[in-house]
């Protein structure tokens, strides 16, 4: 029984987990029609956040708690920016971005060299339940619920939502909470559950990672549990692939990346694109005093 | 019942000028009294330190290299597209720099090979930042997540590089090139990290853009694309050809960076993250702080350059925080901007409904 339950342990690894709840944050997110190019930053700021409160507190429930809470602020921040001040997606995600890498590595720094100090041991069952779970209600919720459905008219055609009684605002404020927080477990997993230690700059990246990730899957929640487990699998063998295979590391970093452009590429140049298709007003600026113009 | 709504409005240009001026100032006190807070140092003293480091010459180092991409920046923004692979292109103009530099004679022929090494990374940068554009005119991709993926392309490919086939033989095992001839260097400024042929291309750029985007066909067009594609169409002028061209320029620029990086900063090829250093992303804010106007562009990338160099005046014991400030403070800054412009766009009205 051991050999695979070890195996076991390696395929459904933290960072399966990590990552499935980074992706499908994004997924709720853009769904909506928010542009999420703040990601990167609120997954590094959780990673840091999570760092240092487990230093400061030993409740693991706490630390979570906490760092979702952040990442809720940092929303509601986003979500004032883009809806009541009506400033472009792109540039409100990046300064964002940049102030929360700063705040993280401000409140992780002083801890600087020392290991994290909770450890949620997380087996296989933990990381396939959850991650399939999770997967199936953000599905549901999505395309089978009215509040879904609100967030995907949001997202595809704000103005005519706004025409049916949805108010699109609000529903784009639930969507970035409930993604954001998400996110941030995501970021907390990551750092807690799979990595234990923080040096600067730990965590940039992976939000464009888990990002690359939702494209890749057409944001739909199910294909992004497969694709996320797929390429996790694939990091954490990263180096066994390499002394096998002779795969460069390099290959496999930029690996997702490619799938993401490839994937589309394919899908907008194919017919397909009638099929599935990104949220068609993501990343634009909705006035809404404009709405009957 | 009572009910807010924002209402569009035009601000004179000097009121403009004084909002965003007073916003940016602000932002720094702001900053100054968050990290005095965090860092129990005397807010006279991060004054002092801040006043410091813009008068510190190593910012044009920082200020050339914005000045340049933040220019192609605002001719791509004009025309309301978005390139944000700056960072990728800039990348991938210091690998054809670096090739020209390390692997063909010319590196060893002084000027000429710095030359030829600066046009093929600008051709590499306008071909990363073609891809992107014509994904989006002809298969409608959006070009915010196409540039944002082709940055990792490029990070990724320099690693290969480096860490594969073009892994120098003096280097100890480092993931780095050897260094290029030194007739490829590009000098510095004896003591600062600065050189002059970078600062006056920046500075000649600035004329440069600034007359195209004011005064040619093609400027013109570029600006009216923003606003409205078909009127450009309508008024028989291509809209296919100036949305790419506004965008090959924005990529273009950003890869004659990478270029100017790679002879005269690093001289080496090192891993994509590196070099990119975000410089292109931190590009992007200068080029919007700037209001997209090219002669602002230049005042703008010298308020975020002597962040920069803040970055290395800030210690405490040997941790160094600077890092970690600079990039709050970048953030701070442009989120200001961003409310500032909207509250000049915008009046806040108070209607009964």
């Amino acid at each position: 029984m051991e050999p695979i339950t070890q195996m076991l342990d390696n395929v459904f690894s933290p960072l399966t987990l990590a990552m499935v709840l980074m992706v499908l944050g994004d997924i709720v997110v853009e769904h909506s029609g928010v542009l999420n190019i703040g990601i990167d930053g609120v997954v590094a700021l959780s990673v840091a956040l999570s760092f240092a409160l487990s230093l400061t507190t030993n409740d693991p429930v706490l630390v979570f708690a906490l760092v979702v809470l952040a990442a809720i602020a940092v929303a509601l921040v986003v979500s004032l920016i883009v809806n009541v001040f009506v400033a472009s997606h792109v540039l409100t995600g990046l300064a964002v971005g940049f102030a929360c890498y700063g705040l993280g590595s401000i409140a992780a720094l002083p801890h600087l060299g020392r290991s994290a100090g909770v450890h949620p041991t997380l087996h296989w069952y933990w990381v396939l339940g959850v991650s399939v779970v999770l997967a199936l209600a953000v599905w549901y919720m999505l395309y089978y619920t009215k509040l879904g459905i609100a967030i995907r008219a949001s997202g595809n055609n704000p103005y005519a939502a706004e025409a049916l009684g949805i108010h699109v605002w609000r529903i784009r404020t639930l969507a970035l909470v409930a993604g954001y927080s998400l996110i941030a477990l995501g970021g907390a997993i990551y750092e807690l559950g799979y990595i234990g230690i923080w040096s600067q700059g730990l965590g940039v990246g992976r939000g464009w990672l888990a990002l690359s990730l939702a494209i890749a899957s057409m944001w739909h929640p199910l294909a992004a549990l497969g694709i996320t487990a797929v390429y996790s699998y694939v990091e954490t063998s990263m180096w066994a692939l390499q002394l096998a295979a002779g795969i460069p590391a390099a290959v496999i970093n930029a690996m997702p990346f490619l799938t993401a452009l490839g994937i589309v590429v394919a899908v907008h140049a194919t017919p397909v694109k009638k099929r599935v298709s990104p949220p068609r007003a993501l990343g634009a600026e909705y006035f809404r005093e404009e709405r009957t113009a | 019942m009572l009910r807010v709504v924002l209402v569009r409005r035009e601000l004179g240009r000097r009121t403009y000028a004084v909002l965003m001026g007073s916003s940016a100032v602000l932002s720094i006190l702001v900053s100054i009294v968050v990290v005095a807070l965090a860092s129990s140092m005397p807010p006279q003293t991060l004054l002092f330190k801040v006043g410091e480091s813009y008068a510190n010459l190593n910012t044009l180092r920082y200020f050339s290299t914005l000045t340049i991409i933040g220019l192609g920046l605002t001719v791509a923004y004009s025309a309301k597209l978005w390139n944000i692979g700056a960072e990728g292109q800039l990348v991938v103009g210091a690998i054809g720099a670096t090739a020209v530099a390390l692997f063909t004679p010319l590196g060893h022929i002084p000027v000429l090979g710095i030359v030829v090494g600066l046009i093929l990374a600008s051709l590499l940068g306008l071909l990363w930042g073609l891809a992107a554009i014509l994904l989006k005119l002809k298969l409608g991709l959006n070009e915010v997540l196409v540039t944002l993926l082709l940055n990792y392309i490029a990070y990724y490919t320099a690693d290969y590089l480096v860490y594969g086939p073009w892994r120098g033989i003096y280097v100890h095992g480092y993931p780095e090139t050897d260094l290029i001839p030194q007739e490829s260097w590009l000098l510095r400024v004896y003591g600062y990290s600065f050189s002059y042929p970078v600062l006056l291309t920046a500075l000649i750029l600035v004329v440069l853009v600034y007359m195209v985007m004011k005064f040619t066909r093609l400027g013109i067009a570029i600006r009216a694309y923003g606003s409205n594609p078909r009127a450009v169409e309508l008024s028989g002028i291509s809209s296919f050809r100036t949305a790419v061209a506004a965008f090959v320029i924005s990529a273009a620029l950003a890869g004659l960076a990478g270029g100017f990086e790679l002879f005269a900063v690093h001289r080496k090829l090192v891993p994509g993250y590196k070099i990119g250093a975000g410089l292109g992303y931190i590009s992007i804010i200068v080029a919007w702080l700037s209001g997209l106007n090219p002669l602002l562009v230049p005042l703008s990338a010298y308020y975020v350059s002597g962040l920069m160099v803040f970055r290395y005046v800030l210690q405490i014991g040997t941790v160094n925080i600077g890092d970690a400030f600079a990039q709050f403070f970048i953030g701070i800054a442009l989120l200001s901007t961003l409310a500032t412009s909207s509250l000049a766009r915008y009046k806040i009205k108070v209607v009964r409904s």
